[in-house]
């Protein structure tokens, strides 16, 4: 299909954005929801730019993304050895599979619970959260890229006659790379859709708390902006992430498989 | 004038896959001698088990009967395969940097490696693309780059696995012409897989005829140099009746 020039195609992109807005706008104006219910375009810019301008939403804004920090370093340290070790062990993978496809399963929302229970309702617990969150998007990527080296690069390992320290550095490493890219990309996405749930636990800050914070004070102009804090964060986020990693991998364009 | 002496010499050589369940012998009791220095084309349809007798020499395949025994004994052939096979994520350079681990010939000296790593991108005319990713080459380019890969990884033996196929008709053709001159230049004892008769006329000193696994023809370019049509001659073996 022919590509349309640059203004044609940005005009098509922001045309669903536009037409929600005025769809938002004009059923706020002729009332045809409650205004409580849904405060009008207008009223949740001039909220943003207060909570900006008092340094609130930074200020929750810097607190989440500590958090999320936090949380997915724990979450690198725990599935960057585990990939390693079930990718050359079968045995450990026998001994592993059950409980983390058990653990897979569980949506982080529903553990909670027990989390509070057992971590309190301090920092710990929202870090786990977290790391539920963002465990599997990694450690599967990782694992998907250490599995499938193509068959083609063992081949030619072995016609160069590559030792096993050799083979690791020269093909396996830099053959999963690119999966293991994708795989924080994808991690700190659920991170970041992860972090309503943990800071539904007892917070006093950071952008899911927030959202609800305003919604038991019925400011649900501050609720808007809190989750348009969290979708435009999570798009620049997405974007920062994937150019960087393109940098990082120049015989891959990480971009072009994740278009659509 | 080429040494007598054998590289390579396959006893016996037998392999069988299973394909759906059903044995097929790629390579049927195989017995030949490489000598060194020589330049010798296996041709032959496809199917016929020239790849997995190229494989077994290689070494990538194990031989079901029979023997692969090369001179001298730890020394292994460098390999070229139909696609330019260059790590996506070593530059060329690189490439050739990591086929060089085990050429345990050479002093350890960084210098002597990157001269012949020099030497081997001259002889293929890709000195000035040494930097470049794998990706920014065209096929030809690629193609060239294993081959230079191959030359600088081997002291002197070279299988290749129709490294030209992939490639259209006139980059073949100009790499047909700089295979020969690196040949000239390197004497280095190769065996080259293709299934285009003509070019394993014009680049070999000896043609093998590979049929159902088996050689069944041996011919030297002094024999086909006084035919009219060694072209015919070799394709009427390769579709003679079983």
């Amino acid at each position: 299909m022919k590509r349309l020039p640059y203004p044609g195609r940005f005009a098509i992109a922001a045309a669903v954005p536009v037409i929600l807005v005025l769809l938002w706008h004009a059923a706020s104006a002729f009332e045809w929801v409650h205004p409580y219910l849904l405060p009008s375009p207008l009223k949740v810019a001039r909220t943003a730019a207060d909570l900006i301008q008092s340094g609130a939403l930074p200020r929750h804004l810097g607190v989440s993304f500590l958090r999320i920090a936090g949380g997915f370093s724990i979450t690198l340290l725990a599935a960057l050895p585990l990939s390693f070790l079930i990718h050359a062990l079968p045995g450990v993978k026998l001994l592993l599979k059950a409980p983390l496809e058990f653990l897979r399963s569980v949506p982080p929302l529903a553990a909670i619970p027990l989390l509070i229970l057992w971590f309190g309702i301090g920092e710990a617990s929202k870090t786990a959260v977290i790391v539920m969150a963002s465990f599997f998007p990694v450690f599967l990527s990782l694992l998907g890229g250490l599995n499938n080296v193509d068959e083609k690069w063992r081949e030619l390992a072995r016609s160069l006659r590559f030792n096993h320290m050799e083979y690791i550095r020269f093909v396996l490493f830099p053959s999963a790379f690119p999966a293991f890219l994708t795989g924080i990309q994808l991690g700190v996405s659920y991170c970041w859709r992860a972090l309503m749930g943990a800071e539904m636990i007892a917070a006093a800050s950071g952008v899911g708390y927030l959202i609800l914070d305003s919604q038991e004070m019925g400011r649900i102009d501050r609720v808007f902006v809190g989750i348009f804090t969290l979708g435009v964060c999570g798009i620049i986020l997405d974007r920062l992430l994937l150019k960087l990693f393109n940098a990082l991998v120049p015989w891959k364009d990480l971009e072009e498989d994740q278009k659509w | 004038m080429v040494s007598a002496a054998p590289v390579v010499t396959l006893k016996h050589l037998s392999k069988t896959f299973r394909q759906k369940g059903e044995p097929v012998q790629a390579v049927n009791s195989v017995t030949l001698k490489l000598n060194e220095g020589s330049f010798t084309a296996l041709v032959g349809h496809s199917g016929c088990g020239k790849t997995t007798l190229l494989r077994l020499i290689a070494g990538l395949e194990s031989p079901d009967e029979g023997s692969v025994d090369i001179h001298p004994a730890g020394a292994f052939p460098a390999l070229v395969f139909q696609d330019p096979r260059l790590l996506p994520w070593l530059t060329v350079q690189k490439n050739l940097r990591a086929a060089l681990r085990h050429r345990h010939d050479l002093a350890a000296s960084k210098a002597e490696r990157e001269r012949l790593i020099d030497e081997s991108l001259t002889l293929v005319g890709l000195e000035s693309r040494k930097k470049a990713w794998p990706h920014e080459l065209s096929g030809g380019m690629a193609q060239r780059a294993g081959l230079a890969r191959a030359l600088c990884q081997t002291s002197g033996f070279m299988l290749l696995d129709e490294p030209f196929s992939a490639l259209d008709a006139i980059t073949r053709e100009r790499l047909q012409k700089e295979m020969k001159i690196i040949w000239n230049t390197t004497k280095s004892t190769t065996l080259f897989v293709t299934h285009d008769i003509s070019e394993a006329l014009y680049l070999s000193q000896r043609v093998l005829v590979m049929k159902d696994g088996r050689i069944a023809g041996d011919l030297h370019r002094k024999e086909w140099s006084g035919m009219a049509s060694p072209e015919d001659y070799i394709k009427g073996i390769m579709d003679s009746p079983a």
